[in-house]
């Protein structure tokens, strides 16, 4: 049975598609409702990334941007990523969500599941940065209020 | 503020000097391609040397063996009295695919060109030429800062 299982996850790792290894590679989730729920019991933002994988600024994004090293501990501490291919996952996030422009990243409150900062198209991780401290500003003076 | 907040944001990502990767990119070969007309042997030289020129000042070392290939093809057509050049430079080397079996492939790994109509086509071409090197040098010196 372990020979089995063993086997399985070795067949649907080469299997993978491209924005599931990538996932897993930067420990984000793939399922929406999960994250909302990871969000709420660890008191943080869902960091909803909308990518594609025909378009090129996207896989430009998440190799220079998002793989960064300091985006990637700040996203560890603070939010609850979950990355999502616009058009192959439609109908697994809400349709808000379906950015007209891609990449595209969505800052979530999981209280109310309402976006509380966006970001659109490639950033480098210097603005990027900027951008994710906004939301966790944002977040930080709606918890005060 | 919020939309002034994007929109500044927006506008800085858009700068961004291009969606190719050129991280670790510093030895080239460069290979010269036009049977323009316009263009006798004394012209391809000048336009080699500067493009070197310009290359070398940026840091790149030339002509080590199994460095990238870096493309430049012009070709022209003559109508009338005017001259109709499609310049493009590119990047080419060998890669790992992502298909099965991770086949090894020549590819493009930067690619860009400009086509103009002109009665002056060495100076448009030698000024556009121009152009298209710096911005594939700014591109390179964005991606390894």
């Amino acid at each position: 049975m372990k020979i089995l299982m063993t086997l399985l996850t070795l067949f649907s790792f080469i299997y993978a598609a491209q924005i599931d290894e990538f996932a897993a590679e930067v420990n984000y989730l793939r399922n929406y409702e999960m994250a909302i729920k990871t969000a709420k019991k660890q008191n943080k933002i869902v960091m909803l990334v909308v990518v594609g994988d025909y378009c090129p600024w996207c896989k430009k994004f998440e190799r220079k941007t998002l793989t960064d090293s300091a985006i990637m501990a700040k996203t560890n501490e603070s939010f609850v990523a979950i990355i999502i291919d616009k058009y192959k996952d439609k109908g697994k996030y809400p349709q808000e969500f379906s950015a007209p422009l891609i990449p595209a990243v969505f800052f979530i409150n999981p209280k109310d599941g309402k976006s509380v900062q966006e970001t659109v198209a490639y950033m480098k991780p210097d603005e990027f940065m900027e951008n994710m401290d906004y939301a966790i500003s944002l977040n930080k003076s709606e918890k005060k209020q | 503020m919020k939309k002034l907040f994007l929109a500044f944001l927006l506008s800085s990502s858009l700068n961004c000097a291009s969606l190719y990767t050129l991280d670790n990119v510093h030895s080239l070969n460069l290979y010269f391609a036009s049977e323009a007309s316009f263009l006798d042997q004394d012209k391809k030289a000048a336009l080699k040397n500067m493009v070197t020129e310009k290359l070398t000042k940026a840091g790149f070392v030339l002509g080590e063996t199994d460095a990238s290939i870096f493309v430049v093809k012009i070709d022209a057509l003559k109508i009338q009295e005017t001259q109709a050049i499609h310049i493009e430079i590119g990047l080419g080397e060998e890669v790992v695919a992502k298909r099965k079996e991770k086949v090894q492939t020549f590819a493009y790994t930067y690619l860009e060109n400009k086509f103009i109509k002109t009665q002056d086509p060495y100076t448009q071409t030698s000024t556009l030429l121009a152009s298209l090197v710096d911005a594939f040098i700014k591109a390179h010196k964005e991606d390894n800062e």
